[in-house]
């Protein structure tokens, strides 16, 4: 399943993926991966997104 | 007996450079999961599987082969294109994930270094087939295992350039 309020959150701080790879330490295609829900990130790397993001765990990661 | 002797060698030397700098890695705190991101590591770590499968399938196909007296290619040949083709399937597989090279590390390089690989492999495999040292008794010889080597390169190289022309840009 897409994580859509990842991408929104990060177009809304004006990232691009590799701004946001290159900010919490992975790569480009790793952000791409979560974004289009082929990949389920670890917790410790969730919430370095949601650091970078200026959002809640609940926020980008929570089911609706 | 000088072939095998050269290239157990050279396999000796190359695993005590890569102990030395693995050790030299651990003690400057440089490890590999600092290196490669989560996803990269599960890729990669599926890709170390399959190519460890496929060296199991293609030895007991050796196996197979010569105790069934249809080995067409002499010792060490079918081991070392084994050993060989297995480390391309795991390069292959780790490149088409993504997870072959670390998030700084750029591939310009590592794409021109395979190209020339292939070359040189290449090059030097025309010339024994050339001089006929590729064939003996009605069987493939070890000067084989350059056209084996340029294969496994060419594909690495082609992975490479297919990658890098597919991941291009942002989704």
């Amino acid at each position: 399943m897409k994580n859509l309020k990842m991408k929104a959150a990060r177009a809304a701080k004006d990232y691009s993926q590799q701004q946001l790879a290159d900010i919490v330490g992975v790569t480009r295609q790793t952000i791409n991966a979560i974004e289009k829900g082929d990949y389920n990130p670890t917790i410790k790397l969730c919430l370095a997104i949601c650091k970078a993001l200026d959002k809640t765990l609940d926020e980008l990661f929570g089911e609706d | 007996m000088e072939d095998a002797l050269i290239i157990a060698g050279s396999m000796a030397a190359a695993f005590v450079v890569a102990m030395i700098f693995n050790i030299a890695g651990r003690k400057t705190g440089r490890q590999m999961d600092r290196q490669f991101d989560e996803r990269q590591i599960i890729a990669r770590n599926k890709a170390y599987m399959t190519g460890f499968f496929v060296v199991l399938l293609l030895m007991m196909a050796d196996i197979l082969l010569k105790m069934t007296g249809n080995a067409f290619y002499m010792d060490p040949l079918g081991e070392l294109s084994a050993v060989l083709i297995s480390i391309g399937v795991f390069a292959v597989l780790a490149i088409w994930n993504d997870a072959f090279l670390i998030p700084t590390q750029k591939p310009g390089l590592l794409i021109l270094l395979y190209c020339v690989v292939t070359i040189e492999r290449m090059i030097r495999f025309l010339f024994s087939l050339k001089n006929g040292e590729c064939f003996s008794d009605g069987r493939l010889t070890l000067s084989c295992i350059n056209g084996v080597a340029a294969l496994i390169f060419f594909a690495v190289f082609v992975s490479f350039l297919i990658k890098q022309h597919s991941s291009g840009s942002e989704d």
